[in-house]
């Protein structure tokens, strides 16, 4: 009897070994996961909540975004006629991503979906400063690529 | 010119040796990796094949530490005593034949046992190493390793008995010689499988690592060890690794023998490198196991078996064949 149990274990022990053997050869044979970073990127949702972006044609320097922002790293200063008439379209427009928490409440409120978030997430920099942007040259530069 | 001669063997030797220990270095890397889903290296040169070569540089510029407290000798002493058992046991494996001529150093007569013999000097550049560090892991590693290596030599030589009787010579040409009818695996397949699980053991590899055992004892013998010395076991081991295949190839697979469509050479690497590839792959596959598991697992497993094969393989040597 008891050897019988013995050669048992035997070739349950075995057979846990095959089974074993079996499952890493089928990951082997899996593509890896892994991403080659720098080239290889993800593509990130559509609603991902990345950089926050200014259309400047849509804005109406109406400052909503400015006002529903907790964290007030929106600065807009809407531009101003001979006569000192409010016109609709922003003279300034800063964002400092270092307060920025992305949290969308920008985008909301805006009547004319003139402030986005993007897809991007390498918002790391060298410097602090220039984590403070000037929204509307962006735009600017955007338009002209 | 006996000398010159002698020189060049070991010389080229030498080579194959450390461009082997970086190939199985990159392909142990390249086949765990695929096993976890991950890429393993990619930078170095195509697909990180140039990964062991930069590594071995890096290794190569570091610093020479010794210890404080350290018994300086045996410490530099024993990568060296590590290493050179493996470089010896390369005189005796044949790789195939061409010209006419077999490609083995030296065709001893007794060369399946002094094979045996000499890699088994190892364990005493390992147990330098644990006992050279001053280190209470080191110590232990150390210690633990003996006791593997000597309880899974038993096992290793009882399981190539069988072999032995078959082909009825401890020449290794002789032994490829008697398996052009049929590789020794068939008749002598618990053979095959008692050796590669005690060669495992000998060669201190998962999932019998546990003299380096990283979660119980950090890294054992060579936890102390760094730079070119840390190489020299890094490369012993992998030498090692290489060895053990290179001898179950001999063995049980018919060595060089194989259909004429590949050099005798090359099936020869190519059944060494399957078996080393079978190796990497129980390693990546199995967890360790503990010390008094392993202790069991070869005296009240592996040598039983080993005796129980002898035994049938003697009848049918004796009556049958």
């Amino acid at each position: 009897m008891a050897l019988l149990k013995y050669l048992k274990s035997f070739f349950v022990g075995i057979w846990s070994l095959i089974t074993g053997m079996a499952v890493t050869v089928k990951y082997l044979c899996k593509p890896a996961v892994t991403m080659q970073y720098p080239e290889e990127r993800w593509k990130m949702p559509e609603r991902f909540r990345g950089k926050v972006i200014l259309i400047k044609e849509k804005c109406i320097a109406c400052t909503l975004c400015a006002k529903a922002c907790p964290v007030a790293c929106l600065e807009v200063v809407p531009a101003v006629d001979e006569s000192n008439k409010r016109l609709k379209t922003p003279a300034k427009f800063i964002y400092s991503m270092e307060t920025c928490m992305f949290c969308a409440l920008c985008v909301e409120p805006c009547p004319t979906q003139a402030i986005l978030m993007d897809q991007s997430y390498e918002l790391s920099v060298y410097d602090r400063k220039t984590l403070v942007q000037d929204l509307i040259r962006e735009s600017e530069e955007r338009n002209r690529v | 010119m006996k000398f010159i001669w002698m020189l060049l063997i070991s010389a080229i030797i030498a080579g194959f040796i450390s461009i082997s220990a970086m190939f199985l270095i990159w392909w142990e890397r390249k086949v765990s990796a695929h096993i976890q889903t991950r890429l393993g290296p990619m930078r170095v040169g195509w697909h990180g094949v140039l990964q062991s070569i930069a590594d071995a540089v890096k290794l190569l510029l570091k610093e020479n530490i010794l210890p404080k407290g350290a018994d300086k000798w045996v410490f530099l002493a024993a990568p060296v005593v590590a290493f050179a058992p493996a470089f010896m046991a390369y005189v005796c494996i044949p790789f195939g034949e061409a010209f006419g001529k077999t490609l083995i150093v030296q065709d001893l007569n007794i060369g399946i046992l002094y094979i045996l013999s000499v890699t088994s000097l190892g364990v005493l550049g390992i147990f330098m190493a644990g006992w050279g560090s001053n280190n209470k892991y080191s110590l232990l590693g150390g210690m633990r390793s003996v006791a593997q290596m000597v309880s899974y030599e038993v096992p290793v030589v009882l399981s190539i008995v069988g072999v032995l009787m078959l082909a009825n010579s401890l020449s290794m040409v002789e032994i490829v010689h008697a398996q052009k009818g049929m590789w020794f695996i068939m008749p002598q397949f618990l053979g095959f499988f008692i050796y590669i699980t005690a060669a495992t053991a000998e060669v201190n590899r998962a999932p019998f690592d546990i003299p380096e055992a990283e979660s119980e004892i950090v890294a054992g013998f060579h936890t102390e060890y760094s730079g070119m010395k840390f190489a020299m076991f890094f490369v012993a081991e992998y030498t090692n690794l290489f060895t053990i295949s290179a001898i179950a190839t001999t063995l049980f697979l018919g060595g060089w023998l194989g259909p004429k469509v590949f050099h005798p050479v090359i099936w020869f690497l190519i059944k060494t490198y399957g078996v080393v590839f079978l190796l990497i792959w129980a390693r990546w596959t199995f967890p360790r196991l503990r010390v008094d598991q392993m202790m069991e697992m070869s005296w009240k497993f592996l040598v039983p078996l080993a005796l129980v094969n002898i035994g049938i393989t003697g009848i049918v040597v004796l009556w049958l064949y």
